[in-house]
């Protein structure tokens, strides 16, 4: 067990562990009940199973990178000062996804206290959705595919921040993330025909918003 | 009927299932024969292939560095202070300070008005509307004759100049009342005790009215207070005795008063 005391100990135990240390992975429950008593190791291992796919889910809420990158850190500074709290009623998985969900949530909503006025207003949703701008379809055919293919996930990435909150997290943990109904549930704290009904209404705005490409 | 009601649970089939597993068979059938589900299903087939084909983000690689480093500052107590200012400045913090100079100014009036420091009295007093006058009022500080027997020497004053002489004694109560200063009865609360003539004839030998009268007090912190008081006459031949006037009430004290 190491304990961390300084910033010149930053190679995390996943990197710097020899090999044969890690022929058994020990299950997530398994590192955050040693987080708790203190092995920073594990939660070293922990940080890197889930980095990347905390990161990318956040980028997928809220459309920023670096916005993206430290709220995927500061969930792991929640579950790190949480651990002692942990209960293991549900997965790992979805109660750091709920931590990430939240504070994405709460950023959204942060941005939508600081945005004035919209000053095209078209695809506001109507329904508490953040209205950002979205650029009309060119109907022209392009002759580079790859510049096709550019474009048509820069037009996804901006119809799903057009996408209320509600609708936005459910979809993104569906059809990106590829979670089941059932955990989606768990995530968002809400009853799966309740997640089953938003996906619904989330792709229908989608259709609507990006028909040109179907 | 029939029909929408077999659309109906074949989208729902379409949506709930995955990319990568099959209809159910009765959705599969549907959707050989009714055209507008099956343009329903490739569409929405085309959609999620859309948005499940955003290439994932990963995290940078100072991710571990600037989470570690970030661990430590929150363990060194940087992130207090780092969170101190946001608080401050914040929403919350503004609400919080704006209610508390309210709340302190709301009482600092009310303590300047005497809210804190009425008796239920006069309370009550202030609930109870003055009583109806049939005749004239009389002027203030005239007798008033209630029909009701009133001993000799209470005088009975106007509604108006009674409340003021009860509020007057509150005050005069609620200063000796006050810490600090010579402890007092509030007569607000009982009525004061009245010497009338005849009493004051059967102790003669203590009080006597028609010579001069002296007594002492101590208070709280031992100090003794004499005073000294002329004889009380109502008849013009008493004031003056042997060419002289009496001498006025005379006071010593072995401290200040």
């Amino acid at each position: 067990m190491r304990t961390l005391s300084s910033v010149e100990e930053l190679d995390f135990a996943a990197a710097a562990m020899p090999a044969h240390v890690l022929v058994a992975p020990m299950s997530d429950h398994a590192l955050l009940e040693a987080t708790r008593t203190g092995d920073e190791d594990a939660f070293a291992v922990l940080v890197g199973r889930y980095r990347n796919q905390i990161t990318s889910y956040i980028y997928r809420m809220t459309n920023d990178y670096e916005e993206s990158v430290d709220l995927a850190q500061e969930t792991f500074v929640r579950l790190y000062r949480a651990a002692g709290r942990y209960q293991t009623t549900h997965a790992f998985s979805t109660y750091l996804y709920r931590i990430a969900t939240n504070l994405a949530i709460s950023e959204l909503r942060k941005r939508k206290r600081r945005r004035l006025v919209s000053l095209t207003g078209l695809l506001d949703p109507g329904d508490g959705g953040e209205a950002i701008d979205f650029n009309p379809v060119d109907q022209q055919p392009l002759q580079d595919v790859s510049l096709v293919d550019t474009e048509r996930r820069e037009a996804v990435k901006r119809a799903i921040s057009t996408l209320p909150e509600k609708y936005r997290a459910p979809l993104v943990l569906r059809d990106v993330q590829g979670k089941s109904y059932d955990e989606i549930a768990a995530i968002l704290c809400t009853s799966e025909g309740t997640v089953k009904s938003r996906i619904n209404r989330a792709r229908n705005f989608l259709r609507d918003k990006m028909h040109a490409y179907l | 009927m029939m029909i929408l009601r077999e659309c109906r649970a074949t989208r729902r089939n379409i949506d709930e299932t995955g990319l990568d597993e099959g209809l159910a068979p009765r959705a599969s059938e549907h959707i050989s024969v009714c055209a507008s589900c099956r343009e329903f299903h490739d569409q929405r087939i085309r959609l999620r292939e859309m948005v499940g084909s955003l290439q994932p983000v990963d995290a940078p690689a100072d991710f571990d560095v600037r989470l570690r480093a970030r661990l430590v500052g929150e363990r060194a107590g940087k992130t207090t202070w780092f969170a101190f200012p946001g608080f401050v400045f914040g929403t919350p913090a503004v609400a919080m300070i704006a209610t508390v100079i309210v709340l302190a100014g709301a009482i600092m009036l009310l303590n300047r008005a005497g809210w804190f420091s009425r008796s239920p009295h006069q309370f009550a007093a202030k609930s109870q509307p003055p009583p109806k006058q049939v005749g004239p009022s009389p002027a203030p500080g005239v007798m008033k004759d209630t029909g009701a027997p009133v001993p000799a020497n209470v005088v009975v004053l106007a509604d108006d100049r009674r409340r003021a002489v009860k509020q007057q004694r509150n005050r005069m109560s609620n200063v000796a009342a006050k810490p600090g200063n010579v402890t007092s009865r509030d007569f607000t609360l009982q009525p004061a005790p009245v010497f009338t003539q005849n009493e004051a004839e059967r102790n003669a030998a203590e009080i006597s009215l028609s010579k001069p009268f002296e007594f002492s007090l101590q208070d709280s912190r031992g100090v003794t207070h004499k005073i000294s008081l002329p004889p009380v006459s109502f008849g013009s031949q008493q004031l003056m005795q042997n060419g002289q006037r009496f001498p006025p009430a005379s006071y010593s004290a072995n401290r200040v008063w």
